[in-house]
C-alpha cells in the first residue's frame, strides 16, 4: 500500500469523490514533489465530475516521511492551522480534505491545493526566482505580520496544547534537555543554552507562530511570492521566535550578508515588519531569539543526523547533517559575544 | 606503507571528475545528489590533508583548561561544567573558556564548511585579536 501504486491510487480517489461530494474522480498523475525531508509532497492531478472542485485540478497530497522529528504535528493539527490561517488571509495554498483514516494510502494525509511557484531557496537567493529581493522580503513580512495578528480561539487549534506562559523557557528546556541526554558533548551548544537562561527575556504574550518562517519554506515564482508553505512546525510562541529563525546563518543560503533570509539585512525586515505590524523590534528580543535558532537548528541537525547513525535512515541528507552543527555554534559565539550584545 | 597519491588527492580528484564529467549528465532532479556526494568528499578531503595536527591543537587548548585525559574526557568535563554553570560569571576563567571554544569551532568549520566561516568575516576578527 504507497502511492505509485494503482491499487491504492483507486482508494485515493475513492477518498477524495467522497470528500468532495464528486460524482466521479479519475486521477490522471501522481507525482512525488522534491524537497522534504520530514513530509512528502505529492502532485495529485485529477479530473472530478460534480461536487465542490469539480472540473480538472491539481491538487498536492500531503503525508508523513518514513521517520518523523520529534518536534513535527501531526497532520490532522497542520490541517487545522492551515485552514485557519487561509480563513485568517495568510497567504497559503487552500487546505480542502483531511483523511485519517490510514486505510487509504498507509497514513494520514491531507490534499490542498496546488500552488505556481518553487521553494527552491538558492534560486530564490541567487535573484533567478521570485523577482526582486526587497519587495519579496517585504511581502514575508507582511504575511508573518498578518499571521501574528491573529487572535485564533484556542480550542480550534487544541491539537497544539496550551500556551505556554514563557514560550523562551517553553522553547529552550527541551533543548537543554536534548543535549544533556545526547550522550555526546556539545559545550559550544550548553554555552548558548546557559546564556539563553541569563539573558532570557520577559515574556511575550503568546501568538500563533509558523516554527518554521525561511526562505525554503515558501512558494516563488519568477515575479514574487506565491504562497507560505510547511506548517508542521507550527505553535503558540513568541513572535520574535519567527523573526529569528528567519535570519539563522543557515537560511541565508550562502548570502551571509542579507541576514534575512539571504534577501535583505537584518534591519530592512525588521523595518518592513514593523510597518505591517505596528509592532516595535527589540533588537535586544530579536538578538535572543537568533540564538535561540541556532540552537534549535544545531539539535535538528543532531537529530537528522541520528535518524541515520542510530535510526538506519540512510540518507546522506541525514548523514550530511552532522556536519551543521559547527556553522550553529559559530553563531551562537558570535551572537553572545559581549562585544556584538552591546551593538 | 602507503602509496602516492595520498587520500586528499584521490578525493579532490574524483570530487571535480564527478561534479565536471559526471553531474552534467544527470537528470535534474538527480543534481541535488551530486552536489550532497561532492560536498562528503569535500570535507573527507580536507581532513585527510590536514591530518592530525588540528585535534592535537584541540586537545592541548583543553588540556589546559580542564587537566588530563584524552580528547572526549575533556569535551565532557568541558560541557558538564558551562552546564553546570562554571563559567556564567563574568572574569578571566570565562575568557578562557571562550577563547577556546571559538578555537574549537573555527577548527570544526574550516574542515566542514570552510565557505560559510569566510562568508561569516569570522577569520578576519580573529586574527586581530577580538576573539
Amino acid at each position: 500500500m504507497a502511492l505509485g501504486e494503482a491499487t491504492t491510487h483507486d482508494r485515493l480517489a475513492q477518498f477524495l469523490c467522497s470528500a468532495a461530494g464528486a460524482r466521479a474522480v479519475e486521477i490522471a498523475e501522481v507525482r512525488r514533489l522534491s524537497g522534504g525531508a520530514v513530509q512528502e509532497n505529492w502532485l495529485v492531478a485529477v479530473a472530478i465530475e460534480g461536487g465542490a472542485i469539480a472540473g480538472r485540478q491539481k491538487l498536492v497530497l500531503r503525508t508523513d516521511a518514513a521517520t518523523s522529528l520529534s518536534m513535527s504535528r501531526d497532520r490532522a493539527t497542520e490541517f487545522a492551522v492551515q485552514q485557519l490561517v487561509h480563513a485568517g488571509g495568510v497567504t497559503v495554498p487552500e487546505p480542502l480534505f483531511l483523511c485519517r483514516d490510514a486505510a487509504v494510502i498507509g497514513k494520514p494525509f491531507f490534499v490542498m491545493r496546488w500552488m505556481p511557484g518553487a521553494a527552491d531557496g538558492q534560486r530564490i537567493v541567487a535573484g533567478e526566482l521570485g523577482g526582486t529581493r526587497e519587495p519579496l522580503a517585504e511581502r514575508l513580512a507582511q504575511e508573518l505580520a498578518k499571521l501574528h495578528k491573529l487572535r485564533p480561539a484556542r480550542d480550534a487549534l487544541a491539537g497544539l496544547g496550551a500556551p505556554p506562559a514563557d514560550p523562551a523557557a517553553a522553547r529552550l528546556r527541551p533543548l537543554a534537555r536534548f543535549l544533556e541526554a545526547h550522550g555526546e558533548p556539545h559545550p559550544v551548544a550548553e554555552w548558548g543554552v546557559r546564556w539563553l537562561l541569563r539573558h532570557a527575556p520577559p515574556p511575550a504574550t503568546p501568538v500563533l507562530c509558523h516554527g518554521d518562517f525561511r526562505t525554503g519554506n515558501y512558494l516563488a515564482d519568477e515575479s514574487g511570492f506565491t504562497a507560505l508553505l510547511d506548517w508542521d512546525f507550527a505553535g503558540w510562541s513568541d513572535p520574535d521566535e519567527d523573526i529569528g529563525w528567519f535570519c539563522l546563518g543557515y537560511w541565508r543560503f550562502g548570502a551571509y550578508g542579507r541576514e534575512a533570509g539571504g534577501l535583505v539585512p537584518r534591519a530592512v525586515f525588521h523595518r518592513a515588519y514593523e510597518a505591517a505590524s505596528g509592532r516595535a523590534i527589540d533588537p535586544a528580543r530579536a538578538r535572543y531569539w537568533e540564538v535561540m535558532a541556532a540552537l534549535r537548528w544545531l539539535v535538528i541537525a543532531l537529530e537528522q543526523r541520528d535518524r541515520f547513525l542510530r535510526g538506519g535512515e540512510r540518507s546522506l541528507q541525514l548523514l550530511l547533517n552532522g556536519r551543521r552543527p559547527a556553522e550553529c555554534e559559530l553563531e551562537i559565539l558570535m551572537l553572545t559575544e559581549p562585544a556584538s550584545e552591546a551593538a | 606503507m602507503r602509496d602516492y597519491p595520498d587520500a586528499a588527492t584521490l578525493l579532490d580528484f574524483a570530487r571535480v571528475a564527478l561534479l565536471r564529467e559526471l553531474a552534467p549528465l544527470l537528470p535534474a532532479e538527480r543534481q541535488h545528489q551530486a552536489t550532497l556526494i561532492a560536498r562528503a568528499m569535500a570535507i573527507a578531503a580536507r581532513e585527510a590533508a590536514a591530518g592530525a595536527a588540528p585535534l592535537a591543537a584541540c586537545h592541548r587548548a583543553l588540556a589546559e583548561l580542564c587537566g588530563e585525559g584524552d580528547l572526549d574526557t575533556l569535551l565532557r568535563r568541558l560541557a558538564d561544567a558551562i552546564r553546570a554553570g562554571a563559567y556564567d560569571a563574568p572574569g578571566a576563567p570565562r575568557d578562557q573558556v571562550e577563547r577556546v571554544l571559538w578555537a574549537i569551532t573555527l577548527q570544526k568549520l574550516s574542515e566542514s564548511n570552510p565557505d560559510y566561516l569566510a562568508a561569516s568575516g569570522v577569520r578576519q576578527a580573529t586574527q586581530n585579536g577580538s576573539a
